[in-house]
This record gives structure tokens, sequence and C-alpha cells, in this order.
């Protein structure tokens, strides 16, 4: 049924239509001389630069830089900064679509029959920041003072490599010899940067090193003394790190690289992604929220780099403490363990994890037993245990995380939810880290469950798997797997010094691991990085740091979005919103 | 009791005020759950290497050990060396420290700026319009958390109008202008650095405007209620009955009478705002004091932790110690 129409009603709809015309032609006109006024000053801005402009680059953090000494450096930022000021022995690359790591400053190396003795040789014509030329005396210096010191990433050569075992023979070769055998061993001297021997050693103060000093760790805290692509320019630990073109630097540059590059620390969330939609910085790190990379993709010119990467999120299970002593009872945990919700609900945008190994990491065995969501099959493993029920319940199974990480708690609860529907009782306990890992030093103390997140330090399977040996201590060894057998394989693997049979051990001790279920793998989280699409050459080579490697970047502002143009897009999309709203 | 007397009996107090906050800062640090070695060395770091550094530091020794050492390089103008930057911790306070006290100048004279003719305003205009506004801007003030507001001026100023920098205090590409006072808008002032002082400016103001909201707040309602207070007193009425223009009156008479409580109160807003500032700190990445203190607490660096404290406490004495003294030397009441 129709309403009777109001003929004063009726008579006013054109009126009221004619006044919406003119609004819509104002808007239309204003949005012309506004996109004209913006193309005229981006036009006018970019006539005006020189194709020799010099290049900056900002990359906001959300930590500072706390050491810029190759020797002390651990966390992101750091590695970061020490990536580009200083070279390094071998370096990652990407090769045919996988990551290896090639020689840097070295050129080639020779092991010797046992696998105890690597000949490395040492690149010339290599300039260090102050002109002089790096030798491979400067190499053996910088490996001594990294092991001597004892900090940043010289806990990968625990038990593998001392102090005073590294020499140089002349000035291109530099002689190591190892304690025993290690097929990773080079992979591993991708965080071997060589500083200059002179500079350093001219600037140490009293410390704690006898006839060193202190090494010149005080200097090195504020200064570089590196052959990397950049120099150090303005750094302040808290507020930003500048770097600066080093114009002799041994590969050569193009005109599209960057001249000046900064890592400027920005707490807050907020700021970052402000900055970024804004245009203020070029590139964010890796550390924001999904919720924050699915917001900046939206932007027009942003572009948000998925990676998989070299971490691996997991709960480790006591094998030494009741009942989680028992493969039966750590198998059917899990299948009880709801890896899809954990996958899509807690850590979004990463993949379950296979195995004890990280999927994209050399050495993984894509046919490793993979433990998928099954509670039926759960319970028949319990039921297999040789627990009744009733004992299983009288349980209480302690599952401790840190307490400031909210994907650990969310974790644990998800490990609480599950268990409970096969019976088992399971108690959340926060602690602070350290905490944590006192509770690690036995069995006794260690609770049940254990949540973990562990990246990997060299792009190796046996990252992962040196964990499972008899011998092994620590926190990551905190699931007491002893079996000699699996042990007395993976020293075999690692002292192979032939790639293809050491993987072929690999792919079988992954494969004994995932059987005997000491630990619920749950993830490999995805690493997410945000840059404006002017950004070329970005790679993530899935170790801690390595990706924001200055060197890589060529920008092109001229073939893509710029920030007026997205202005400008966002602008029109704005006023079709509104004149689509006054037409209706 | 003669007033130098008073002075030197506020002095003696002073000292073992400010030794004692030092210890008990330097205990609690020390009672924090987490050894600082292993945060320093990282998840991958062996036993032993944290052991090694634990005892290079001077953490394996008991507390009062460690606090009879510190006192020692204390009075030696040494107050340790940052374990996470390998800095001294004196060189450290000194760099960040004039960056707080800047932003803390900035809050002030904006909180001025906006609390005085507000607060005028409020109380010329009781219970009308610009009362009830102050009113709700004082409430604001007070009542919003600084890091919400913070970071719905990010959103504003620096996503949808794009017209302040959301981080920092300059735009790390500009060199910064030649050393005077460590303040990076008042050196630039200085040094006739017109890019500097056009960007730090640009800089300073969303975190000192988000520093200035409470002291503003307080500014706004003290003033208002000494401007009810006095405006029709006797003194008023017999200058206004001899004819004299409302706005000398307000201004001259009315406003210097009422302004006396806020004054009373404002060092104790600015110290308050100073040691309050970490938030603020935090989220516009400001290189402060505080900020330095937090990372500091964050990786258990004690030293820095304890230097960061310490010039605080200091403002915090310096400040009630002159405060006292201006009310001993503006109220003789209190000398009895």
């Amino acid at each position: 049924m129709t309403q009777p129409t109001n003929p004063q009603q009726a008579s006013s709809i054109p009126k009221k239509s004619s006044g919406a015309k003119w609004i819509v032609v104002i808007v239309v006109v204003a949005v012309i001389i506004i996109a004209g006024v913006v193309i005229g000053i981006t036009y006018h801005s970019s006539s005006n630069k020189t194709p020799t402009a010099p290049i900056t680059f900002t990359i906001g953090v959300t930590q500072g830089t706390a050491h810029i000494d190759p020797a002390i450096a651990t966390d992101f930022t750091s590695n970061a900064a020490v990536n580009n000021l200083y070279d390094d022995l071998f370096t990652p690359a990407n090769v045919s679509g996988h990551i290896a790591i090639v020689p840097n400053l070295a050129t080639s190396y020779t092991v010797s029959p046992n696998g105890t003795v690597y000949t490395i040789d040492i690149r010339s014509g290599v300039l260090f920041h102050d002109n002089s030329t790096l030798t491979a005396y400067d190499v053996a210096y910088s490996f001594n003072r990294m092991l001597t010191i004892g900090q940043g990433m010289s806990s990968i050569w625990n038990g593998v490599i001392t102090a005073g075992n590294i020499t140089a023979t002349n000035n291109t070769t530099v002689v190591m010899k190892l304690i025993h055998p290690w097929s990773s061993f080079v992979s591993t001297l991708d965080v071997m940067y060589v500083v200059n021997k002179n500079l350093v050693s001219a600037h140490y103060a009293s410390g704690n090193y006898g006839p060193n000093g202190d090494y010149g760790t005080a200097w090195l805290a504020q200064h570089d003394a590196g052959s990397g692509a950049y120099t150090l320019g303005p750094y302040d630990p808290s507020t930003s790190i500048t770097f600066q073109k080093f114009d002799r630097y041994w590969k050569g540059w193009t005109s599209d690289q960057i001249s000046t590059a900064i890592m400027q620390t920005m707490t807050e969330e907020a700021s970052v992604q402000s900055s970024m939609v804004s245009n203020a910085i070029d590139m964010t790190d890796y550390t924001l929220q999904p919720q924050t990379y699915n917001t900046l993709e939206k932007t027009p010119g942003i572009v948000v780099q998925n990676d998989s990467g070299f971490n691996l999120e997991m709960i480790l299970m006591n094998c030494m403490k009741e009942p989680t002593n028992n493969t039966y009872v750590r198998q059917a945990i899990s299948y009880a363990f709801d890896y899809a919700t954990a996958v899509s609900k807690i850590v979004p945008g990463s993949v379950q994890a296979e195995g004890p190994v990280v999927n994209s990491l050399p050495g993984h065995n894509p046919n490793v037993l993979t433990y998928n969501f099954n509670v039926s099959k759960a319970k028949a493993l319990l039921n297999e245990s040789g627990y009744s029920p009733a004992k299983l319940s009288s349980f209480t199974l302690q599952v401790v995380y840190v307490n400031s990480l909210q994907w650990e708690s969310l974790m644990a609860g998800l490990l609480q939810t599950d268990l409970s529907e096969i019976g088992l009782n399971v108690q959340i306990v926060p602690e602070p880290w350290d905490t944590m890992v006192s509770q690690t030093a036995n069995y006794t103390t260690m609770p049940n469950f254990f949540v973990l997140s562990s990246t990997a330090s060299w792009a190796a399977a046996d990252y992962y798997l040196t964990r499972y040996e008899m011998k092994a201590t620590g926190y990551t060894a905190a699931m007491f797997y002893k079996n000699q057998t699996l042990s007395n394989m993976i020293q075999e693997a690692i002292s192979s010094t032939n790639v293809t049979q050491a993987n072929q051990l690999y792919y079988k001790i992954q494969q004994d691991i995932a059987y005997a279920a000491p630990v619920i793998w749950i993830d490999n989280a995805v690493h997410q990085i945000a840059y404006w699409n002017y950004t070329h050459g970005y790679q993530f080579y899935g170790l801690l740091g390595f990706d924001i490697h200055f060197y890589n970047f060529h920008i092109d502002k001229t073939k893509t979005t710029s920030a007026a143009v997205t202005d400008l897009a966002l602008l029109i999309s704005e006023s079709a919103i509104v004149m689509a709203t006054i037409k209706n | 009791m003669k007033f130098s007397t008073y002075v030197a009996k506020r002095l003696a107090m002073f000292i073992p005020t400010f030794l004692g906050t030092i210890a008990l800062t330097f205990i609690f640090v020390r009672l924090l759950p987490g050894n600082p070695a292993r945060l320093v060395l990282g998840p991958d770091a062996t036993l032993a290497q944290v052991q090694a550094l634990t005892r290079q530091l001077g953490l394996d020794k008991p507390i009062y050990v460690q606090l009879l050492i510190f006192f020692e390089n204390f009075f030696h103008g040494n107050l340790g060396m940052s374990i996470v930057t390998y800095q001294p911790v004196s060189a450290s306070v000194a760099q960040y420290f004039p960056n707080s006290l800047e932003e803390a100048i900035a809050a002030m004279l904006i909180s001025l700026a906006i609390g005085i003719p507000l607060g005028i305003a409020a109380g010329m205009r009781q219970n009308r319009l610009a009362d009830h506004a102050s009113r709700v801007y004082a409430l604001t003030g007070i009542s919003f958390p600084n890091f919400f507001v913070a970071i719905l001026l990010i959103v504003a100023f620096g996503m949808w109008l794009r017209i302040l920098p959301v981080s920092g205090q300059i735009n790390p590409f500009l060199p910064l202008p030649r050393h005077i006072t460590g303040m990076v808008v008042i050196d630039s002032l200085l040094t006739g650095n017109w890019p500097d002082l056009y960007n730090s400016l640009k800089h300073i103001i969303l975190p000192a405007f988000v520093l200035s909201l409470s002291p503003t707040a307080q500014t706004v309602r003290l003033l208002r209620n000494g401007i009810i207070e006095n405006k029709n007193k006797s003194f008023i009425s017999t200058i206004t009955a001899n004819g004299m223009s409302p706005s000398i009156i307000r201004n001259k008479y009315l406003f210097r009478v009422a302004f006396i409580p806020t004054l009373s109160v404002l060092g104790l807003l600015f110290a308050s705002i100073l040691s309050m500032a970490y938030v603020v700190e935090m989220v516009f990445s400001w290189p402060g004091l505080g900020r330095y203190v937090v990372n500091s607490v964050l990786y258990n660096d004690y030293n820095a932790i304890v230097g960061g404290t310490i010039a605080i406490i200091l403002v915090f004495l310096v400040v009630n110690f002159c405060v006292d003294l201006l009310y001993k030397y503006f109220d003789p009441r209190i000398r009895l």
C-alpha cells in the first residue's frame, strides 16, 4: 500500500535535490582544486630534487639500540646495528629461494680430514672506516676477543672453540682449531664480525681482561671500528642511531642506495603506526601486533611482507617427572592440544610446527610425525599408558610461562582447557623469566610444562636438535629427555663433515624425537614487517637483525605511490563517500 | 627561631633524607626478581657465563657490601656504569635530565597559559558557560590517564591531521644545536639555529600539552576558587566604588590576591610533572630521565635505576626545601 503524498512534502523534494546538486558540484570543484594543488606541490618538490640527492631512510623500532659492540650485541636492534657497521666472515643470502650462508669477508675455506681445523681465506682490499686495510690478523683478534669477553652471541661456540685457538698465519689466512668437529660451524660464522684490531687496542681502558684491559668495550659502546657499508653517525642508545654511507665500501655503491639511515626508537605502537601512515618513517620493525600490520596494509603504498621465521613456539614437558615421564601420556597430551586454535587465534599468521625443527630451516624433515588435535586418539593413548583415570586426575600438572607475555598466558590457558578434556588437571603458574630459568636447573624443580619461544641463532637443524643430547643443559633442554642412542646419533650428525650424510641423520633424529614427544611443538611464528613500496631489496633471512641491512635496500620513489599521491587517493575516496552520503 | 637557624635545621634534615632514600632505592632495586646478568647476556647464555658476569658486576656480594661500595663511589661523584650501555650513569643522567627539565618547563608554561585565563574566566563568570567549560576541562585533565590522552593525540595529530611529529625530541636528520644547556629548544634559540628551533618546538607540543593537563586542572580550580572568594570582599568593592576600570581591578588587584594559593603549589606541581613524566616520555619516545629509568628497570640495570632515581629524588627534595624556605620567609607564623 502506498502512502498518500503530502503536496507540501512533494514540492519540497526537488528543492532539496537541487541544493544537494550544488553541494556535489562544490565538493567536486574543491576536490579538483585541492588535487591540483597537491599534484603541483608533488611535482614542484620532486622537480627540485637533483638525481644525485642523497637518499635518507628511517626505520621506526620499538626498542632502543643498547649495544653496537659485536662482542656484546644480542637483541634485534643491536644485531641490526652491528650488521650495518661491520662485515661478517660469512653471511646469510637467498640462494635459489632458500636461505644459505655464503662467504662474505671470507672467500673460501678448507676443513681438515678430522673436521677440527678450518683454514679460511680472507678477502683482500677491504678497508676499515679509518681507511686501514682489513687483514686476517684483525679476524683472529676479533674472534679471540669475542670468545674472551664471553658475552653477546659467543655462547654459540661454547664447548666448540676457545679463545687462543684462532690464529692468522699471514695477511689473508686464518686457522681455527675446534675442540671437536661440528658440521654447522661455518653457518655460525655469520655472527663473527671483524673489528679493527689497531683501532680497538688503542682505546683499551682498565678492565677485567688482563693485559687487554677492558678489551675496548667502553670505547666500542660509543664508536665503531668496522668495515661495514655504513659508519656510525649520531648515536644514543635510547633514542636513535644514525648510519652514514661509507664511500669506500668494498662492494661499491649504486645511486639508488641509502646514504643516511636512521633507526629511530618509538616505544609506543601508535606512534609507529601514525608515523608510518604519514610517511614520517619508511619502515617498521617486526614487533608490532598483527592487527597493526593489518591496518598498515590497508594504507595505499604500504607493503606488509610476511615471512616464515626461524622461530619455534612450544611447550616443554618434563620427561623425568610423573606423569609426563610416560611416552604414552606425552603423546596423548600432544594429540589433545588444539593447534588450529593456537595458530589462528593466539598467534595469527603463524603456521603449525612440524616436529622439533622449524619448518623453513635447512635440514628440516618435511615428513616428520606431526601431531594434530585428536581427543579420541589422546584418550586411547592414555588408556595404554598404564595409569588409571583416577590416578591421572590426582596429578596437578603445573604449566609455567613468562608472566609478562600475553601469548604465553593464552597458550597455557589453552593447554589447561584441552587437557581437562582428557582428565588431566593443569595449574597455570605465571613467573618472571629468571625464576623460570632457575626452575629448569634440575628435573625436580622443573614443572611439568614450560612455555617457550626459541629463535635459531644459526641456520641449521642442529640448533634445535642438540638440546636433546644427554649432555645438554640449560632451559632449552629442560624437558630432560635422555636417550643415549639418540644422543649418539646427534653427535654423529653434528660431527659429520658430509652434509648429505648429516642431513639424513637429522631426518631420522627428528622422527625419533617426534615419536617420543618430549615437547608440544606448536607453531612457527610469522615474521611481519611493513615498508613503503618505494623500498626494494628487503630480504628476510630468519636470523635476528640481518634483514635490516640497509645496503640491500634500493629506493625508487619515482615509480611508486608517494605520500602525496596517497593523500590524494584518500582525499578522493573520502570525497566520494561524502558525495554518496549527500545523494542518499 | 632565627631564619639562618631554620635554614641550617632544614639542611641538616635534607642530607639524611637524601641518603636514606638512596639507600632504600638501592636495596629495593636489588630485591626485584631477575638477574641482570641473565637479561644482558640474552636467553642463550650458559649458566657459567651468567655467573661470570654476575661476579664481574659485583652482584655476588652481600647487599650491604654492595651498598657500602656504592656510597664510596657516590661520594667520589661516581654512580657506576650502566650494565646495558657500558656508559657512566652520571653522564647519562646529565644527558637525559635537561630533556626532562625542558619538557617540564614547557608543560608548566602551557599549564599557566591555559590555566590562568580559564581560571579567571571561571571565577568571574561563576556558574555560567565559562565556568562549566573550565570544570569539564579540569575534570578531563585530572581524570583521563596521560597515556590515553597521549595516544588519542598521536592518532589525531600524527595519523589524521599529520601536522605534528609524534615521536622523539627533534628530527634525527637535523644536526643538534651546540650544547649549552642540553635543552634542545633553548640551545637552538641561543645559537640562532632556526630550523632546529622550529622542529624541536613542533616535537615538544604534544608531550608538553599532555603533561600540562593535570597541573592546568589544578591551576584552574585553585584560581577560580581564589577569584570567587575575593571578588566580593570589601577592598574590591572600595576600589570599584572609586571608579577603577573592571579590567584593572581584575588583573591588578583580584588576580594577585587570588593567585597566591596557586603560586604556593606551583613548585610542587613542577616537581610532580618531572617525576611523573616517564609515562609521557615512553609514549612519545622523549629521551628524558623518566624513560631512561623505565628502560633500566626493564633490563634490571641496577646502577642506572639508582642513578636516575637519585636525580628525581634530588629535584623533589630541593623543591620541597625551597618551598619550605619561601613559606618561612613569607609567613612568619611558621617560625613559631
